[in-house]
């Protein structure tokens, strides 16, 4: 089972994912100067009504194995100690290890 | 057609002999066959094409005899006769055993299909390097270096047809070898006017990436807001 920020984080994808059209129509006018103040103003107020979990920046990339926030290597998707272990398994294709 | 009388009559043989005893042991026929000349590595070079109607060989040796041992050299390479390019294949791999082996292989069947076709060009290794550290928390000071290489070479080929390339594509693919990538990268030849052909934007716009249309989504979505506001608050229904 996995911890709570990795669902926290599996809740904010999907939330992100069906909000993303409506969202960002809603920024499209809330900062358009073109347009007079009380329609933008109309629009922030709609965007303050979305979750906090339809904002893209509460996602997180986060390790695949280990579910860590923290020292990510992206390419992979795993942290850098899962990194290290798979590495030594040589369950990375190519990965070995350096020395120069 | 000797072989195919030969066969009908043995066949009515058998029928007979089991018709006539009720055994399961099969028997020996006793009919005489045909001389068989076993394939001897003696008779090389051949002067004329093995005939396997009166010889016993595999198709291996069969392949080996046309030219002998052709396929641990280097092969003939076509000449270029119009210098246009059709096709540049690129290939990659973490182990350049691997890639040697399978670049042999494609300039081998280029050479076959007649495609002139460059030598093995190498390109840049491309090399990733990461550092980290060996435990899962602190102790920054004990660090382990990891690396990898993707070695990469490319083929080019000239001149030769579209489908004689596609076919040497697909017989690539058809014997791709694994931990080698491989990227094609063909052009053709189009007639003129073929930007009026009647399906090409049809075709374009099905080959486009759906995700493209959402920038249009977000602004209909948001012209759609403003004209709602612009009408102003919608009046309460009781």
């Amino acid at each position: 089972m996995p911890n709570a920020r990795v669902l926290r984080d599996i809740k904010a994808r999907y939330g992100v994912r069906a909000n993303e059209i409506a969202r960002r129509a809603y920024l499209f006018v809330a900062r358009n100067e073109t347009l007079p103040p009380q329609i933008r103003h109309h629009a922030q107020l709609q965007l303050n009504t979305f979750g906090r979990y339809t904002r893209p920046t509460t996602v997180k990339n986060r390790c695949r194995e280990s579910g860590k926030g923290r020292g990510i290597i992206s390419e992979f998707g795993l942290s850098r100690f899962q990194f290290r272990k798979k590495a030594l398994d040589g369950e990375l294709p190519g990965v070995h290890k350096a020395s120069w | 057609m000797q072989v195919a009388t030969r066969s009908v009559r043995r066949y009515l043989a058998a029928s007979v002999r089991w018709s006539s005893t009720n055994t399961n042991v099969p028997q020996i026929s006793q009919e005489p066959k045909a001389p068989v000349r076993k394939y001897d590595p003696a008779m090389l070079p051949l002067t004329e094409p093995l005939d396997p109607t009166t010889m016993d060989f595999t198709e291996e040796q069969y392949a080996a005899t046309l030219i002998h041992g052709r396929s641990v050299h280097e092969p003939f390479f076509h000449p270029r006769t119009h210098d246009i390019p059709v096709a540049n294949i690129h290939f990659r791999s973490h182990h350049i055993p691997l890639l040697n082996l399978f670049t042999h292989f494609a300039t081998h069947a280029a050479y076959s299909l007649g495609i002139p076709i460059s030598k093995v060009v190498p390109l840049p290794t491309q090399r990733t390097l990461w550092t980290v550290p060996r435990s899962p928390f602190v102790h920054k000071k004990s660090q382990e270096n990891f690396e990898r290489k993707v070695h990469k070479r490319v083929i080019k080929a000239w001149d030769a047809d579209s489908e004689v390339v596609a076919h040497w594509v697909a017989y690539l693919r058809a014997h791709v070898l694994a931990g080698v990538g491989m990227r094609v990268i063909t052009w053709d030849r189009v007639p003129l006017g073929i930007g009026s052909y009647p399906n090409l934007a049809a075709i374009d716009n099905g080959l486009k990436n759906p995700s493209r249309n959402v920038p249009k989504q977000i602004a209909n979505l948001g012209k759609q807001i403003i004209k709602d506001e612009a009408q102003g608050p919608t009046p309460f229904q009781i």
